[in-house]
């Protein structure tokens, strides 16, 4: 027992080190598609039901529950059709491919260790950030949001055989670095020297923990419990450019030495501290619901539009009136409950196929105040529909002697309503916009598979 | 059996994933979608000035040019929506002749060419012919279409009131009265013109009122110029009224207390410099804008109007020498600027926000058009201020017309530019684009420009 509570104890305290070891943690496009079709049709409900390779994405600590190796791979297509005063914005599309391993737990002592991987790769590019101006009107849940890849790690280790314990780290890039300039007249003096510069660009990982907590009272009972802590990427590219002393065809320097600093930088890649209670039922080996509550942290939101100063000194200083730094306006985002209710019920079960029905519901509440000032971040309280459908081929094993376990196929198809916004401005005509009218859908469906080894 | 049914599953599941992914991969391949296409158009600027000729600065106004040759000087258009088409009447100011005289034709918008997004032409340029005829000048002409007639409002003279006109086909006029409105109000200072007209919807009524014309006229026009506002059941007979609740006949005597509804306040535009005590505001144009929401009055008007004269400069002033005399020296010469207001009920209006504004953050909108280059920039500029300008260079914005075109996501702008100290030639010529020809000297008459989404 006392081995247990020390074992216990550096597991809490290795995911506890991670919690506060990493200054972002995890989101991503997953947040708002979800991972792998079973979950995704049961409307991403699976914090205490997830014990395949959607548990790296919506529970580590479900990892450790499977007893083979799984390994799924799949695809998913996600359309937003969302319009601003009844025009289509053009948004962009996400999708891409999904793919998951997660290795059968090893035996420790008494304890089991699990691990694995997860990845998604957007099929249109590695990441995209998108910087636009404050003040146009944009959805902020959809589109560049939406635009990176994700790699996921998770480990977890089942204490007893009623409690796991789990992790997860993602990673990401950040960019780092700038342009730095030297100008030059061109006058006698400088014949043969050249205006010159060097850019430098760094790019450092960014690492974003997960931990996970699944309690099973008895057979039937699920009980979990996920964090997320809050992702976001940091873009700073300032820009120093020298200019050298400027003579203007006098024989004496008439400006001096001038510098001109351009600090920009933009926060990117928002995705809220979560924290998700769930629970799972599976009721006579056909029936399983899982109920989830995510409290999201969009509070912690940041202006995600570009900033920056410029700073003339020496020579040129007396000739450019310093440039109006003017703060932008703080996007006043705030914290939402989203409850999500799925379901899966065996349909068909014969000795070689077995089918199943998945249908979920999930409501985000819009973390975004009404834009009725300067800035015009726009979301919807959303309705989220999702339907699907699992196909398990059993007893393959027998056949292809590679394969430890049924191949499984899950298809998904999610309606994401957005309930439609009106809002009159303060102020009409203190930006190009006006009153805005806002609202739409987005249409995601994708598949995977799944295989046994 | 089992195993090639097993392998069949596997082909099919691997074989529709493959060919989802590619078409991820390569669908729109070279489009990237950004989120801002079909961004709302709601008419405020900056509206985008045309000119002439692609790659050449500052020889606008593209639509109709003032020769140099001529003494004429077009301004004060007025566009209005007829039945789908859009025509436009003018003022054709013959300055040598003292005349002036009324034109109208339509406008044409197409997808445009080279620099431009949208292209404009007119045609069926045709003269408009009033009975009686008048003994004064007839200007800054308004027309609204009411029951299949076409009605006008212009001013009658240099600003000694507001006349009125019917016609059948907006060619051949007959006054009604050439003193629907008379300066009347204390801060009219004797001087009323550039009517703005509209025969509003039921729902744009003031409350618990029956007058559907409503005006906004300026006033004041040699002093602290402002915009005033009446309202009528038939477009004859106007009462003045003002955001107060005052209300005052348009015409004859008055107590004078009604107070005009848009003054100058904003210090980088309306003012010639922050040291100016007056300001100007005037040639208003309001259009009734339907937001995604609500009904809005939209109000153009034109800023540091030309118009401050001292008794002493009135007579023998040498306006180029005045304009090239260092910053504050004169006051004839100004830079004008058009700005936009917004109004739910016409009578207490909200500027479309200015950099000098206490607490405004960012934007910039009004003025929403002026020069296309700061053509200078006074060097004593105080503390806080931004653009204040010197305007030793004239290339005045005035005198705005403006129409939306809802199923195009369009706000087209006429205006009145007047060019480089006003003899009407281009502040850059000649230019070095060779597709301009040397006999090309305008830049003064009506310009176009619009802002919105441009497909058509």
């Amino acid at each position: 027992m006392r081995r247990i509570v020390c074992f216990g104890i550096v597991v809490c305290a290795g995911i506890g080190g991670l919690l506060a070891g990493f200054e972002d943690a995890d989101a991503n496009p997953l947040d708002t598609f979800g991972f792998g079709s079973r979950w995704v049709a049961m409307g991403g409900a699976a914090t205490a039901l997830a014990d395949d390779t959607g548990a790296i994405y919506y529970n580590p600590a479900g990892v450790v529950q499977a007893d083979r190796v799984h390994f799924t791979i799949g695809y998913f297509y996600a359309d937003p059709s969302l319009k601003i005063n009844n025009y289509n914005i053009g948004e962009d599309r996400t999708s891409g491919t999904i793919a998951g391993v997660i290795t059968p737990p090893m035996k420790f002592s008494r304890f089991k260790f699990g691990g694995g991987a997860a990845i998604y790769i957007p099929d249109k590019r590695v990441a995209r950030s998108l910087a636009i101006p404050y003040d146009q009107p944009t959805f902020v849940a959809y589109g560049a949001r939406n635009q990176r890849m994700v790699a996921q790690f998770p480990f977890a280790f089942e204490i007893f055989p009623w409690l796991s314990v789990g992790g997860a780290i993602s990673m990401f890039v950040k960019t780092g670095g700038g342009p730095n300039f030297l100008l030059r007249e061109n006058r006698p003096g400088n014949e043969g020297l050249w205006s010159e510069g060097s850019i430098s660009a760094t790019q450092k990982g960014a690492f974003f923990p997960t931990a996970g907590l699944l309690v099973h009272p008895n057979k039937w009972l699920h009980i979990g419990f996920c964090y997320k802590a809050k992702n976001e990427i940091l873009y700073k590219v300032p820009l120093k450019v020298t200019i050298e002393p400027l003579y203007v065809g006098a024989k004496i320097p008439l400006i001096g030495e001038s510098y001109i600093d351009m600090d920009q930088h933009v926060y990117t890649f928002f995705a809220p501290e979560q924290f998700t209670f769930g629970v799972g039922l599976r009721l006579g080996g056909r029936t399983a619901i899982g109920a989830d509550l995510t409290l999201a942290r969009w509070s912690g939101f940041r202006q995600p539009a570009p900033e920056g100063a410029t700073v003339y000194s020496g020579g040129i200083a007396a000739f450019i009136p310093p440039n109006p730094n003017y703060p932008l306006p703080p996007p006043d985002f705030s914290d939402i409950v989203i409850p999500a209710l799925g379901v899966e019920y065996r349909a068909f079960s014969s000795s070689s196929w077995e089918v199943f029905v998945r249908a979920g519901y999930r409501f985000r509440p819009s973390p975004a105040p009404e834009p009725t000032g300067w800035n015009n971040f726009l979301d919807n309280d959303t309705h989220i529909f999702s339907f699907g459908l699992g196909v398990a081929m059993l007893r393959v094993e027998e056949r292809l002697r590679v394969l430890r376990g049924p191949i499984v196929a899950d298809v998904h198809f999610q309606y994401f309503l957005l309930e439609e916004n009106e809002t009159d401005k303060v102020h009409p005509v203190w930006d190009a916009y006006g009153d805005l009218r806002y609202g739409g859908r987005v249409v995601n469906s994708g598949l995977t598979l799944t295989l046994c080894f | 059996m089992h195993s090639k049914g097993c392998g069949c599953f596997l082909s099919a599941v691997c074989l529709f994933a493959l060919v989802a992914s590619s078409c991820g991969y390569l669908g729109e391949k070279g489009k990237e979608p950004r989120g801002d296409v079909n961004q709302p158009v709601s008419g405020v600027g900056k509206f985008e000035k045309q000119d002439f000729y692609c790659g050449t600065q500052l020889v606008q106004p593209f639509l109709i040019e003032d020769k140099r040759s001529s003494s004429v000087i077009s301004g004060e258009p007025w566009l209005l929506n007829d039945e789908g088409a859009i025509r436009v009447w003018w003022v054709a100011r013959d300055i040598a002749a003292g005349t002036n005289t009324v034109l109208t034709a339509e406008i044409a918008l197409s997808a445009g060419t080279e620099c431009r997004s949208v292209d404009a032409a007119l045609k069926n340029i045709r003269e408009v012919r009033f009975v009686p005829s008048p003994s004064y000048l007839i200007d800054a002409p308004t027309v609204v279409k009411k029951d299949g007639h076409y009605l006008m409002w212009f001013s009658k003279g240099t600003w000694q009131g507001i006349g009125h006109a019917v016609s059948d086909d907006g060619l051949d006029w007959e006054i009604l009265s050439e003193n629907v409105l008379e300066p009347n109000q204390t801060w009219e200072n004797g001087s009323v013109g550039s009517p703005s007209v509209l025969w509003v919807d039921p729902g744009l009524v003031r409350a618990g009122g029956v007058f559907r014309f409503r005006m906004w006229y300026e006033g004041n026009v040699f002093g602290r110029r402002a915009i005033g506002h009446a309202e009528s059941t038939d477009g004859l007979e106007w009462i003045k009224t003002d955001a107060s609740g005052a209300r005052e006949p348009a015409r004859g005597p008055a107590p004078g207390s009604v107070r005009p509804v848009l003054e100058a306040t904003q210090n980088n535009w309306e003012f010639w410099n922050p040291g100016d005590p007056w300001g100007r505001v005037g040639q208003p144009c309001v259009i009734v804008h339907q937001s995604p929401t609500r009904p809005l009055f939209y109000m153009y008007y034109t800023g540091n109007i030309y118009g401050r004269i001292e008794p002493d400069a009135i007579a023998g002033v040498n306006l180029v020498l005045d304009c090239f005399a260092p910053c504050r020296g004169r006051d004839a010469c100004m830079d004008a600027s058009i700005g936009l207001a917004s109004s739910e009920d016409g009578l207490t209006w909200d500027k479309a926000a200015s950099f000098s504004e206490p607490n405004v953050i960012a934007n910039e909108i009004n003025p929403i058009m002026n020069e296309k280059f700061p053509v200078s920039l006074d060097p004593r500029k105080p503390e806080g201020s931004i653009n204040v300008f010197c305007p030793n260079f004239i290339v005045d914005e005035a005198e705005p017309a403006v129409l939306e075109v809802v199923e195009n996501q369009l706000f087209i702008m006429l205006f009145h530019q007047v060019d480089f100290m006003n003899l009407m030639e281009g502040a850059s010529l000649p230019p070095e684009d060779p597709a301009v020809p040397s006999t090309f000297t305008g830049a003064s008459g009506i310009g176009f420009s619009y802002v919105g989404n441009t497909s058509f």
